[in-house]
């Protein structure tokens, strides 16, 4: 392809994410772990429901919203492979990240200067983790916000540490940031793409 | 002029190269999709689909898809052929000789 055909192909696959259901989605999730996390820590466990209930409810709420207002795509053999390829990246980051909260788990047992360290960043922890999985989730979906809300959690990661606050507190930041992005961009999508029929 | 730079008129019609260019990044597309992307009026698809149609350009589905119709394009191999051979009609009309 010329790269005319090619910027023609991206900016609709780009485009084709600029609904924000994902974004409200995500942040969402963020808010309820992380109010979890600060008002409810005996359920914190809870609070991983909510990100799995929605999961089966947006990916069909998405294509319905999507589909009718955007229009139904076919994307070529290359573009959906490249994004099977990206979708085993996000499986291995998420299994790195576990594999990193483990060896967290176990550096800190093993106490000594590993369990001083762990102890001082782990308000951020958490934030920093999800970063990672946002640069992750903004490279596959080309989406440079993504890589914003990274920041925002690195951020607020940060601050948590030098306050020595509440790991939660970053994530209902954030959280309530991504949020309020999406909500923005539903309402210009919804706005700018009436319902037709095809 | 030679006939190496015959444009083929089907496709070189701009609102129907748009359209075309459009199909040949995908597998297929439909109505909305091209609607959005284009910004031609229904009026102006559906004639020139017409013709891409009948010059065996395009292929065109009509389904029903959640109690709602749908109206599918895709480029055929002879589509897809014809602008290769569009694009370097016009890629060899335009450049400029050593």
């Amino acid at each position: 392809m010329t790269n005319e055909l090619e910027a023609i192909e991206r900016d609709a696959y780009r485009a084709s994410y600029s609904d924000g259901i994902i974004d409200i989605f995500v942040g969402l999730s963020l808010v309820v772990i992380g109010a979890t996390w600060i008002w409810a820590e005996d359920y914190g466990s809870l609070a991983g429901v909510l990100p799995a209930v929605m999961v089966p409810t947006v990916i069909p709420l998405r294509k319905r919203v999507v589909e009718t207002r955007g229009g139904y795509v076919k994307w070529s053999a290359p573009r959906r492979r490249w994004e099977q390829r990206n979708l085993v990246g996000v499986f291995v980051a998420g299994v790195a990240t576990f594999l990193l909260g483990i060896a967290a788990y176990f550096m800190f047992e093993s106490g000594g200067a590993a369990r001083d360290l762990l102890t001082d960043i782990a308000p951020g922890m958490l934030a920093f983790i999800l970063a990672v999985l946002a640069l992750v989730l903004g490279a596959m979906m080309e989406q440079r916000r993504f890589f914003i809300y990274g920041a925002v959690l690195v951020a607020g990661g940060v601050l948590a540490v030098i306050e020595d606050a509440n790991p939660g507190l970053p994530l209902l930041m954030a959280g309530v940031v991504v949020t309020a992005v999406g909500v923005v961009m539903l309402v210009r999508y919804l706005r700018a793409n009436p319902r037709v029929d095809a | 002029m030679s006939e190496s730079f015959e444009l083929d008129r089907v496709i070189h019609e701009p609102a129907r190269l748009v359209l075309v260019s459009n199909l040949y990044v995908v597998d297929e597309a439909d109505f909305v999709y091209l609607s959005r992307r284009t910004g031609l009026t229904d009026g102006n698809i559906s004639s020139h689909m017409s013709r891409l149609e009948k010059a065996g350009y395009v292929s065109i589905d009509k389904a029903i898809v959640g109690k709602r119709p749908r109206t599918t394009y895709a480029l055929t191999g002879d589509g897809r052929r014809a602008f290769e051979r569009y694009r370097q009609a016009v890629t060899g009309l335009l450049t400029p000789p050593d």
